[in-house]
């Protein structure tokens, strides 16, 4: 005899496995502060690369008169103010990052929970019959 | 899937190839459609890579100038954005397209339906993708006139086009509120919410292009914002018959065994409802006696009953 109820619980683990499953399970491979720091590290990477093309076209925009002021202008101002500017672009953009890969990292943890739980469930079925 | 991937890919490359069309390589019946069917077979955000790379192509063929600002763009979309949000590229690709067959309003009015406030950004990028895409289409014969030695001069023209461009900022802005709009509205608890959604959206992106054109003066086509909004709303209806009642489009089918049977399901997900909400009403309300009334046995308590409506 078919189980609806047993069927309606392994479709939906099943459903789980095929798509939020894999993505949960390749980031609970990681510990919590590992996963973060890990795409932490790449936003870094990929907001100096942003930043670093953001700059580039800064300085094609007037690089005739950037050119003739190079001698003029105070190179260690000017390179601070850049620092600062990065520093701060950067530092932003990360704390956007932690604060994103925190919230998937909880809730991936939250959804292998919770297959665990429709785990249990389903083996405690299995028990009664 | 395979089909429908083909299909993007297939009209994407045609309208690059229809609008750009500087480098005739690539802007060939052959070249569209192997490289259309080698996208039915990749990952949805191949369809992107290949569109944005037909994109720089087209461009550098015009202006290398123009390429690295055009690669500079997408670089800075890819990421800044896409990096978190992989799944939103395809809206690059569909705000183009929307635009270029004179539906663009369709698209806040549909990821406010379907997206979340996030879509806020793929929408914007899209449409960046659009005017930048249209200001070097009109601006090729002063491109082409300038002196190959003019190469600040060239760059900072697109530069500036594309910054002073108060058309896109208006747009953008105006996409952005009616997204937010719409999803805050279909998220409501209320009956119809989906329609309500659909009609304020469809409202406030009209009023607010018709604010930005009188204050900024984007010479929008009052007429074409009406009518465009109008054909919007109708593919919003459509979108919301098949996406409502039952999403279709997240139909799975699983397989899967246990001692006695091997089960092959197709599971078709509604759309979350809300929860309604429960109200405990107590029928009967509890016995006061007077001090004076207690008897030795102690207070009597009355029943009380709840029930949930």
């Amino acid at each position: 005899m078919l189980n609806q109820e047993r069927i309606i619980l392994m479709t939906k683990m099943a459903s789980y496995e095929e798509n939020e499953g894999k993505k949960n399970n390749a980031i609970m491979n990681y510990f919590r502060g590992d996963y973060v720091w890990l795409q932490v590290m790449k936003s870094f990477v990929c907001g100096t690369i942003a930043f670093a093309v953001v700059f580039g076209m800064y300085i094609f925009y007037d690089f005739e008169v950037f050119m003739m002021d190079i001698y003029k202008m105070d190179l260690m101002e000017f390179g601070k103010s850049v620092l600062m500017k990065y520093l701060l672009v950067i530092g932003i953009y990360s704390i956007i990052s932690y604060a994103i890969y925190c919230y998937r990292y909880a809730k991936a943890k939250n959804g292998v929970k919770l297959y665990m739980n429709n785990l249990r469930r389903l083996a405690g079925m299995y028990d009664k019959t | 899937m395979p089909l429908w991937k083909f299909m993007l890919a297939f009209i994407s490359l045609m309208l690059i190839n229809g609008k750009l069309g500087f480098m005739e390589r690539i802007d060939k019946m052959t070249a569209v459609l192997v490289v259309s069917l080698m996208c039915s077979f990749m990952p949805m955000n191949f369809i992107i890579i290949i569109a944005a790379a037909f994109v720089l192509l087209h461009v550098y063929a015009l202006s290398l100038e123009c390429a690295v600002v055009m690669l500079a763009a997408f670089l800075l979309m890819f990421l800044l954005y896409f990096r978190f949000s992989p799944k939103d590229t395809v809206v690059v690709l569909l705000t183009p397209i929307c635009f270029w067959m004179h539906i663009p309003y369709a698209i806040p009015i549909a990821m406010g339906l379907l997206g979340t406030p996030a879509s806020v950004v793929s929408v914007g990028c899209g449409t960046v993708v659009y005017y930048l895409i249209a200001y070097v289409n009109e601006s090729t014969t002063t491109l082409i006139s300038m002196e190959a030695e003019e190469i600040t001069a060239k760059f900072r023209f697109i530069i500036d086009g594309i910054l002073d461009n108060r058309a896109m900022v208006v747009t953008i802005g105006a996409f952005a509120v009616t997204l937010i709009l719409v999803y805050l509205i279909r998220k409501l608890s209320v009956d119809h919410s989906w329609t309500i959604a659909i009609i304020a959206g469809s409202l406030v992106n009209i009023m607010l292009l018709l604010v930005g054109d009188l204050m900024f003066d984007t010479n929008v086509a009052i007429g074409g914002v009406i009518l465009g909004t109008a054909a919007a709303a109708l593919i919003a209806v459509v979108i919301q018959f098949f996406a409502f009642n039952v999403d279709y489009s997240r139909t799975e089918k699983v397989q899967f065994e246990d001692d006695e049977y091997y089960y092959y399901v197709k599971a078709v997900p509604k759309v979350t409802m809300a929860t309604p909400e429960h109200k405990v009403k107590k029928i009967n309300q509890q016995k006061k006696t007077r001090p004076s009334q207690r008897s030795g046995e102690g207070r009597k308590m009355g029943n009380s009953k709840t029930s949930d409506q």
